[in-house]
Parts: structure tokens; C-alpha cells; sequence
């Protein structure tokens, strides 16, 4: 092959090639890298490599000077390195590329003596595997997400079906309460209404045997004196005169109590009641503040600032209580030690509103978003449901009312609800 | 084949010849970097190929890559080392820093084409071979698994380098599978004539 031939077959070379002495002089420039720098061989023949490209200059020197000292071919990938060359795109009509992924090999020319005499810079265009690369990372990528949504979707599912069980278990709680409460109701009725009279009766009977002892002094018969008193020493009768009033009137105190246990209970049991009334929002509070009285004593002093003459509202009570009942709770959980639970019911314009604010550890900022969500906890598993705000939330904007919140660092939380006081004009009560 | 791949002849030039190209492979890699390279002695290891996955998949934090060559021998370079010391190499061979992930594949690929083309080229050069090398590429130590080699037997070269200044440590083996192992004892032979 003569050396024009060659000469040719090198400047036609489908790759880049460039020839340069061992002090980045370009002897060589092909065609590959004249036509697609627009770079003629004229204007870089003899010029400094490194002078041409100062960009890559450092990149270039490092790689040169490394095949100078190692006598060895040095490489470069389009994956670490991808345009060192500012090639246009191969594929400028299909591909969605600006510019050619380069493959790059320094190889040095080795004389006779074993000395460097040239370098051989090579430029391949590495731009459709690149690019397919690419994609196919991409898409692994996608995959890798949606498997991981899925995961996440699982266990949710998971996660609900625990839920529901619970929630299936807590309504059949429910109502046993409620069938317990009713059960209970009529005979606490006749305890309490036997009492009252016993009490009556009893009341008279000390008043008798008070007329009979007085009677006794006036008539000033010795013996019958001496033997009543011996009779009322030996039974003790002074004392019990004394301690029967006090003990029915405890009896009725306790019975008392219990009477109001099962109304809360049955009016608490009803939570399904999609009743819209006029209802006095400071009745629900105390209703339930009742019913949950056990979890909060040992927790929490509750604080209540009730607007006198606050006006009725036109909700669902049972579900407003049921949303007290909720962020109650929640506040005495909030509680690592016993705290302060503030309480407040006012009337403003055309709203209620009603702030539980707790003196408990807050919510986290992280969280805040996330409180509402429907499974969302911050409990121990098996503690929290995760779905005591999510509930309130909903039941809140079915009343075309609003719950926010908020917990300032340090401070603990506070809930406020608003509702409207009147029948709003597009509300469906019906609505589910 | 099973037994010895080399005679003990053989197995001591091989040995000698491998003294002499890792020097060379060190001496490189310290005038390169203008800084103390230590090496290990050579070894010369007849392993299978569960043992080679073994080697791969060593718990210690190790970056693998590989770089073929091809020619009058035909086989592979594995190149393991740590990350540790990195930062302090990049800087001695002038890369930006702090580097991002693709710089450091790139140092990476770059001391491994060294280390690897360094030891190789000391062998080849002394036991006359005309061989190629391919660039390198970085190893997926987890798409390895011993039942998909088509291989069962190879003889593995390995040496270990260090820079106890930058903590930094490295693994190279030269790996000759047992079906390629002809030329390399043809070239052993004519040495001990």
C-alpha cells in the first residue's frame, strides 16, 4: 500500500483521529474531526492541542501525559466523560441529543528504540449505545418506583384491613354499650325513684321515734325511761338516726351517677344518627368530657371558658361529639406528664368555634401535613388507629366547617374547629 | 487437565517474571503520582472458579473493575480496591475536586487501566507476547455467579499495591483461563531453554 493510499484511508476513517508529538503538536487531523468541529487540518496542523480545546485542556493533559509516562493506552468512557469534543449529534433527527457520546483512546506510537515518537488520539462515537443505556436505566428506574409504590400500596392495604377489623370491633363495642346502657336504665330508674321515697320515709320515721323519746321525758316515768335508754344504748340507736339520712342520700348520689353514665353512653352509642338538629355545643362538650372522664383525670386538669348564651348550632351532634371525643383524647395521649387541656366554645359572626389546646409534646412539622391523612399515626403499633383525625376531618367538612391546627414548637398543639351556626344553604344532610 | 497447570520450572520463571514486570508496575503508578508505592509479593494462584466469585465478593468495601486483553494471550485483569485515599490520589493526578460519583468512576477506571496495563505490559514484555487491551470497564460484582462462567479452572496472577500514606489499597489479578493457558507455557518453555 503506498502512503498516499494510506494517507487517505486514515483522513476517511469513520472514527476521529488525531496524530500529535509527545509535546501535543497535532500532525495529524482527519476528516472525522475537521468536518464535524468545522475545524479544517489547515488551521490545527502544528498548533498545540491543548490550546485549540482550553476547556478540556486539564482533562486532556492528564490523559496524554499519563499514556506519555506509562507507554500505555489510556482510556476514557462516554459514561464518565461524555462530550470532550463538542461533536454535534449523529441523530439529528431522530435522536433528542445535542451532542455525540465519545468513547476516547490515547495510544502511544512506540519507535524503534522504544522511545514515544506520537500519540494517537482516537474519538469513537459512542452515542446510540449511550443512549439506549440511558433509556434502559430510565426505565429500570420507573420500574424500581412503581415496584416500590406498589410495596407501599400493600402494605397500606394491609394495614386498612387491620383498621376495619378494629373498627368492626369498636362499633360491635358500641353497641353492647348502648344495649347494656338501656338494660340498665330501667332498674337504676326504680333504685333511684325507690330511694327518694325511702328517703321521705325515712326522714319521718327519725322525726317519730324524736316524738316518742320526748314523750317519754314529759310523762317522767323512771323505769320506762331507763328502759328506753337502755334499749336505744344497746342498739346503738343514736348513731344509726344519725348515719341513715347520709347513707341514702349517698345512695342517690351514686345512683345519680350512674343515671348520667348511661345517658351520656346512650346518647355517645347513637354515633351513627345522621340527625341534623338545633344542639348546644357546651351540652355535647360536657356529654362527653363524662364519658371519657377516666382517661383524662389522671392526665389532665381540663380548663373550660364557655360563651355565656352561646347560640344553638344545626349539626349532626352525635358526630360533632364524636370529633371532641377525638382531639380530647388525643390531647391526654399528647401528655407525657399531667398537663393542662384549655378548652374554649364561642360564638362569633356566623361560626362556632371551638379550640382544645393542650399543653402535650406538639406535632412534629414533619407531621403536620400528614395528621390528617387516614392512617397516619405517630402510636405505638396497635395503639392508634390512625384514623381518629382523618374521621374528625371529614365529619368537620360534611358540616361545611373547617379543622386546622397548629404547635408551635414546645408549646403543644392546638385544634380549632369552626362550624356554622345555621343550616348552610347547598348543605344535603343526606349527603353520606 | 487436572493437577499442576505449570511445572515447577515453569511456575519459577513465571514467578520471576512477575517480580520483575510488578516493580516495573509500581514504579509507574509512584512516577505518576510522585508518591511511595509498596507492593506485595506476587502470587501465583490455581483457582476454581467459586473461589475466583470469592475472591469478587469479599465483604470489605471494595470497588471492582475489569479490563480485558487480547491477542497471543487472551484473558482478563480484575482490579479491586478501596475507596479510602481517593480524594488524595485525584488531587496528586490533578482532578477537580471534590468529585462527583462520575469523577470517581473515572479515577477508578483510570488507576485501574494504570495498575493492570502497567503489570500486564511488564509480563508481555518479557515473555514477547503481542497482545491488545481493551478499555476498562467497571464490575457488578452481584451479576457474578459461579454457574454461569464457562469456565471450571484458571490461574490467577495476583499482586497487591499500597499507598499506607492515603490508607489506600489495591488488588490486581491476572486471570488465564485454564483453556488459555497454552501460549503462556509455550513462552515459559522457550525462557528456560
Amino acid at each position: 500500500m503506498n502512503d498516499e493510499l494510506a494517507l487517505q484511508l486514515i483522513r476517511q476513517l469513520p472514527i476521529g483521529a488525531c496524530l500529535l508529538t509527545p509535546d501535543y503538536r497535532i500532525v495529524l487531523w482527519n476528516d472525522f474531526f475537521a468536518e464535524r468541529l468545522q475545524l479544517p487540518a489547515e488551521q490545527t496542523v502544528g498548533q498545540d492541542l491543548l490550546e485549540i480545546f482550553p476547556e478540556q485542556a486539564r482533562f486532556l493533559k492528564r490523559k496524554l501525559d499519563s499514556t506519555l509516562i506509562l507507554k500505555n493506552t489510556s482510556y476514557s468512557y462516554w459514561e464518565q466523560r461524555p462530550h470532550i469534543f463538542q461533536f454535534k449529534s449523529t441523530r439529528p433527527v431522530t435522536g433528542q441529543e445535542e451532542l455525540m457520546y465519545q468513547n476516547m483512546e490515547i495510544v502511544p506510537i512506540v519507535n524503534e528504540n522504544g522511545q514515544i515518537s506520537h500519540l494517537l488520539l482516537a474519538i469513537m462515537d459512542a452515542t446510540t449505545t449511550a443512549c439506549y443505556s440511558q433509556d434502559l436505566k430510565h426505565a429500570l428506574s420507573l420500574l424500581a418506583e412503581e415496584h416500590k409504590a406498589q410495596a407501599q400500596l400493600i402494605d397500606k392495604l394491609e394495614e386498612a384491613h387491620n383498621q376495619l377489623l378494629q373498627a368492626e370491633k369498636m362499633a360491635s363495642i358500641g353497641q353492647l354499650a348502648a344495649g347494656v346502657a338501656h338494660e340498665i336504665n330501667n332498674p337504676i330508674g326504680f333504685i333511684s325513684s325507690n330511694l327518694e321515697t325511702l328517703q321521705h320515709y325515712c326522714r319521718t320515721l327519725v322525726d317519730a321515734l324524736d316524738f316518742a323519746g320526748d314523750l317519754l321525758l314529759q310523762q317522767a316515768s323512771a323505769e320506762l325511761t331507763a328502759r328506753y335508754q337502755s334499749y336505744q344504748n344497746q342498739h346503738n340507736l343514736n348513731f344509726l338516726l344519725q348515719d341513715m339520712p347520709d347513707l341514702i342520700a349517698e345512695s342517690l348520689e351514686g345512683s345519680g351517677r350512674v343515671m348520667s353514665i348511661v345517658k351520656s353512653l346512650r346518647e355517645f352509642s347513637h354515633v351513627d344518627s345522621s340527625e341534623w338538629k338545633e344542639t348546644n355545643l357546651i351540652d355535647g362538650m360536657e356529654s362527653t368530657l363524662r364519658i371519657i372522664n377516666n382517661e383524662l383525670k389522671y392526665k389532665a386538669t381540663v380548663h373550660k371558658d364557655y360563651q355565656q348564651d352561646m347560640p344553638l348550632v344545626y349539626c349532626q351532634s352525635m358526630q360533632i361529639n364524636q370529633v371532641f371525643m377525638n382531639l380530647l383524647l388525643n390531647a391526654a395521649q399528647a401528655m407525657e406528664q399531667p398537663g393542662e387541656i384549655y378548652i374554649r366554645i364561642t360564638a362569633e359572626a356566623e361560626v362556632a368555634r371551638i379550640s382544645i389546646r393542650d399543653t402535650g409534646t406538639g406535632i412534629a412539622p414533619a407531621h403536620l401535613k400528614k395528621i390528617f391523612d387516614p392512617f397516619f399515626t405517630t402510636k405505638a403499633v396497635g395503639t392508634g388507629t390512625g384514623l381518629g383525625l382523618s374521621l374528625s376531618y371529614s365529619i368537620v367538612q360534611k358540616h361545611q366547617g373547617k379543622l386546622s391546627v397548629s404547635s408551635p414548637p414546645g408549646q403543644g398543639a392546638e385544634f380549632i374547629i369552626t362550624l356554622p351556626l345555621h343550616k348552610a344553604p347547598d348543605v344535603n344532610p343526606d349527603a353520606p | 487437565m487436572k493437577g499442576q497447570f505449570l511445572s515447577d520450572e515453569q511456575q519459577d520463571a513465571l514467578q520471576e517474571v512477575l517480580n520483575i514486570s510488578m516493580g516495573q508496575a509500581a514504579d509507574a503508578l509512584a512516577r505518576l503520582i510522585q508518591t511511595q508505592v509498596q507492593l506485595s509479593i506476587p502470587a501465583v494462584i490455581q483457582s476454581s472458579s467459586d473461589h475466583f466469585i470469592g475472591l469478587l465478593l469479599q465483604p470489605a468495601p471494595h470497588q471492582i473493575a475489569q479490563q480485558s486483553f487480547l491477542g497471543e494471550l487472551n484473558g482478563e485483569m480484575i482490579a479491586l480496591m478501596t475507596e479510602q485515599g481517593n480524594e488524595a490520589i485525584a488531587r496528586l493526578m490533578h482532578y477537580d475536586s471534590p468529585m462527583v460519583e462520575q469523577d470517581k468512576q473515572e479515577l477508578q477506571l483510570e488507576l485501574t487501566n494504570i495498575l493492570a496495563g502497567a503489570c500486564l505490559h511488564g509480563l508481555i514484555s518479557q515473555l514477547n507476547f503481542k497482545i491488545q487491551l481493551a478499555a476498562p470497564v467497571l464490575l457488578n460484582p452481584a451479576s457474578l455467579h459461579a454457574s454461569r462462567l464457562n469456565w471450571q479452572q484458571a490461574l490467577l496472577m495476583e499482586v497487591q499495591f499500597q499507598i499506607p500514606e492515603f490508607n489506600f489499597y489495591a488488588r490486581i489479578l491476572i486471570c488465564l483461563k485454564q483453556e488459555s493457558l497454552w501460549p503462556l507455557t509455550q513462552h515459559l518453555n522457550l525462557l528456560l531453554l
